[in-house]
């Protein structure tokens, strides 16, 4: 349960445009152990899918990984050639999308978009792959397998399709499954299902999980830990009960009182002022200071390091005075 | 399904009837008495009015427009002024040469089209594709007939395996192609770059690279396979400048087809030909189109669904 | 109004960073000068014939050299210029206000008159254009004015469908439909609130056009159903080159570039335009 088999350390990203680059993600680091589940919350826009693509080395022009080091099992897979990544991509590291809708290939059977996975890393007879795939459909949830794999993705369901994404994620047991928002396109008792799906699996196959979503309810049933996004940094990262039960920093402290079920009962929802701010209209001091509502003049002016206070990490000038 | 096709099917009479009639309102209305023009100048009013008669002239248009369409119906195109042979059978002789150039120059096309269209996304921004799309640009900038000047010019003349003229022997189809098929090549390579660059942006793309599929792979299975359904529309949409392309390569090219039968016919104002040649054409490019609309519908199974008109 | 400015403003900023479509704007003023001021440009007359100086090659008296009938091929190259850019211009206008004035009253009064338009715009995207074209300058004869016309009335199609669809689109926006509630006639709509908001297509669409009427134009003078001889017209050149094409080459080659020229240039002016002023291409 202790071996580490994913560390990020300053992982940065940067958006080249005409004349400038600006930072997407700025410097982010943490481990991640075999078996555990963290979870990365955060508004949209906040770099949490870029995030995900970074580590799987899928960032594209006019996007570009600026410095940083990934090591999976040992293996540092920044600046490590396409042909050697393919390795990983699929094989030790799946990701489960956003939305089912687009994920899919429109004019390929499902069943065959399985099987294609399983044959780009494995050894077998198309029969067997596909022998495979009809079990992996059954896995997730689908009972007419045999219907189902020979059906194209615009005759299924949202709920359906994703079942059908995360089949292909775990063809080829992964150690590392990165699940970009899976339920944020889905409706709300589909979320539900797709959810305890997703936690099974991850139990049954003991597989290490990152699990982006920008719902504070869905990372807390989810994770075993917490990594919270602003702006393309990380503004805290701990346990998940220390983060839900202690939290540090005001954005995270802001997102759990957005919740309907924290806010119930007491007063109308809380919501956060202002939106995270654009790559191109970074403020000078702290990020978060234009929406917080304990920034002083310091926040505005210089930017607080991320400190450590027994493995709960903040990146707050005021959080830090209160230890001090 | 079944009601897209019949649907489309009465569309594509509707619209072969309306062509008919501006086919034949266009050509009635031409200066000068055919009777007169195919007796020559010594013939006298009598004998002239006595085959206007025969030919039916005499009659009111609207009159004679009916006629003609039920001889078109029944596959009667009328018999040429000076030939003197059914103008259907003329049509056929000349047919055999028009198509076999536009086939093969359309295969040329979607050849090297397709490939350097797809090789010009891949490399996007980068010197083969601003190559690559600097021809295509000069390609369908240059008049067919053109390149097939320059096409006899530098290489017939030089190299003695290509006919200057004539289609004897399918060499002789060679050059013709390459000049008639480099306009569509061009045209093909630009939609088929900038289908595939929209394609590679889908999130499906992303989806397949993340699985770890080869390049070759997600180039050719995935983007390549959605990126060709916009080409299929175009493909049809070509048929009858590509028909009319192969007229004038074939009048460089001295072949005896479409193009050749039109322009004398014109030039002797033998109006059946013409007539019938218009027709022809204009049936055979909307049967086309129509066969073109039903396989894109087979094609794209999302359209099988009723899902297509929402994409 | 104010945000259609803005919009215009922005268009420019990006078009101005094609460089490649500023050359050939440039190239294509060029062109328009040299057309209206031909004689200004070249000593020679385009049609005397000079029997003596016949088929000379490029050389210091004739820099394109002449043709069969010793006429100078650089002064014909400069008079064709204006065939085809008069053609090309003049016959997408034509094209263009019968595309607007059908895709328009298509869009806009729907039902049975939208049902009989669309149904001619089928039919005339269906119709093998140059076939019929070549039919109509059978019918109406030789000359430049004939030219204008047929491949006007031909080429309305495609512009009538896009506006149709545009129409379509902007019928059911608020200040259109607020307007009408304020009793705004359909004429004070169709030419106030609508004709601005396609302005940008119509401009992409005659950029487009263009081009292909002039080498609709190219095509039918080649076959000798273009301009009267001995008119001089870049179509009608190649054609009479291609006797002579194992002796005299570049007789053949200096119209022919000059076709591309033109025509490259307003495709790349085009492609450009629709950069710059398709939304979509925005980020």
């Amino acid at each position: 349960m202790d071996e580490v088999i994913l560390k990020v350390r300053d992982l940065t990203v940067v958006l080249d445009s005409l004349d400038k680059t600006f930072r997407i993600l700025d410097k982010i680091s943490f481990d991640l152990k075999k078996g555990e589940t963290l979870g990365v919350v955060g508004e949209s826009g906040c770099g949490k899918s870029m995030l995900a693509s970074a580590i799987m080395g899928l960032t594209s022009k006019p996007l570009r990984i600026d410095g940083g080091s990934v090591v999976f099992k040992g293996e540092e897979l920044i600046g490590l050639p396409e042909k050697k990544l393919r390795y990983y991509r699929g094989k030790k590291i799946a990701m489960i999308f956003q939305d089912p809708m687009t994920s899919l290939n429109p004019i390929i059977k499902c069943g065959s978009q399985i099987v294609e996975t399983i044959l780009a890393h494995e050894k077998v007879s198309k029969k067997e792959a596909k022998e495979r795939s009809l079990r992996l459909i059954r896995e997730v949830g689908l009972d007419n397998a045999n219907e189902i794999y020979n059906k194209i993705p615009a005759q299924l369901s949202g709920g359906q399709r994703q079942r059908i994404v995360i089949a292909m994620a775990l063809s080829c047991s992964p150690d590392l499954i990165i699940c970009d928002e899976p339920t944020t396109a889905l409706d709300v008792v589909i979320q539900k299902q797709i959810l305890n799906l997703i936690k099974r699996l991850v139990q049954e196959t003991r597989a290490s999980c990152i699990f982006i979503s920008h719902d504070m309810g869905v990372i807390a049933d989810m994770s075993d830990k917490v990594m919270v996004m602003y702006a393309g940094q990380v503004v805290e990262h701990a346990d998940q009960k220390a983060v839900f039960e202690n939290p540090a920093h005001p954005y995270s402290k802001a997102l759990q009182a957005s919740l309907p079920q924290k806010a119930k009962g007491k007063e109308r929802l809380h919501e956060i002022p202002g939106s995270v701010p654009l790559p191109d209209n970074m403020p000078k001091g702290c990020l978060f200071a234009d929406r917080c509502p304990l920034a002083d003049s310091r926040c505005k002016e210089q930017r607080p390091d991320l400190t450590n206070n027994n493995g709960h990490f903040c990146r707050c000038f005021k959080e830090q005075e209160q230890i001090g | 399904m079944r009601k897209y096709l019949l649907k489309r099917i009465g569309l594509a009479i509707g619209i072969v009837f309306a062509i008919s009639l501006i086919t034949f309102i266009i050509l009635n209305i031409i200066p000068g008495d055919p009777a007169a023009l195919m007796l020559g100048d010594m013939a006298s009013p009598e004998t002239i009015a006595k085959l206007r008669e025969q030919m039916g002239l005499d009659r009111p248009l609207p009159e004679q427009y009916i006629a003609w369409i039920f001889r078109l119906i029944t596959g009667d195109l009328g018999n040429s002024y000076f030939q003197k042979k059914p103008v259907l059978e003329l049509i056929g002789y000349a047919l055999y040469y028009t198509s076999r150039l536009a086939i093969c120059a359309y295969a040329i096309a979607l050849i090297i089209g397709i490939t350097s269209g797809v090789i010009a996304a891949v490399f996007q921004g980068k010197a083969v594709d601003r190559i690559l799309m600097t021809i295509a640009i000069m390609g369908i900038s240059a008049p067919a007939f053109w390149v097939a000047i320059l096409l006899q010019i530098y290489i017939a003349l030089n190299f003695d395996i290509f006919p200057v003229s004539g289609a004897n022997e399918p060499i002789g189809f060679v050059l013709p192609s390459i000049a008639l098929g480099s306009r569509y090549a061009a045209s093909i390579a630009r939609i088929t770059r900038t289908s595939m660059i929209e394609t590679m942006n889908q999130d499906f793309i992303k989806t397949a690279r993340a699985k770890g599929l080869k390049n070759y792979r997600i180039i050719l299975v995935h983007a390549l396979r959605n990126a060709l359904l916009p080409i299929v529309t175009v493909i049809g949409s070509d048929i009858g400048s590509l028909l009319a392309g192969a007229m004038l390569t074939e009048s460089v090219f001295n072949i005896p087809g479409i193009g050749k039968l039109l322009i004398d016919a014109i030039n002797k104002r033998d109006l059946p030909i013409v007539q019938g040649t218009v027709m022809y054409i204009a049936t055979v490019c909307v049967l086309i189109y129509l066969i073109v609309d039903i396989l894109y519908a087979v094609i794209d199974p999302r359209i099988k669904l009723g899902e297509g008109s929402s994409e | 109004m104010n945000k259609n400015e803005g919009y215009y403003v922005q268009s420019l900023k990006i078009l101005k960073r094609n460089k490649l479509a500023l050359v050939c704007i440039f190239i294509i003023f060029f062109l328009i000068i040299i057309s209206i001021f031909a004689p200004v440009f070249t000593s020679y007359d385009p049609d005397k014939q000079n029997l003596s100086e016949r088929l000379l090659s490029p050389g210091s008296e004739h820099i394109f050299g002449t043709d069969e009938f010793g006429r100078d091929i650089f002064t014909r190259c400069v008079y064709g210029c204006r065939i085809s850019l008069s053609v090309g211009i003049i016959s997408q206008m034509i094209a263009t206000i019968i595309g607007y004035a059908l895709g328009v009253s298509a869009g806009y009064f729907g039902k049975k008159t939208d049902g009989i338009i669309s149904f001619f715009i089928q039919v005339f995207s269906s119709v093998p254009f140059l076939l019929f074209a070549m039919a109509l300058m059978f019918v109406l004869g030789h000359g430049i004015i004939n030219l204008y016309i047929s491949l006007g009335v031909l080429s309305w199609a495609g512009t009538a469908k896009l506006i149709r669809a545009k129409v379509l689109q902007l019928k059911n926006q608020e200040y259109i439909f607020s307007s009408r509630l304020d009793g705004a006639s359909d004429l004070h709509i169709i030419l106030k609130h609508l004709l601005p908001n396609c302005i940008p297509t119509l401009i992409i669409t005659i950029t487009l056009g263009i081009p292909s009427a002039i080498l609709s134009e190219a095509s039918l003078s080649f076959l000798g159903l273009g301009v009267q001889s001995p008119t001089a017209s870049w179509g009608s050149m190649i054609a009479s080159s291609q006797t002579y094409i194992r002796t005299n080459t570049y007789y053949s080659l200096f119209p022919g570039i000059c076709i591309i020229i033109t025509v490259m240039a307003f495709h790349i002016i085009g492609d450009g335009l629709r950069d710059a002023l398709d939304p979509k291409m925005r980020l």
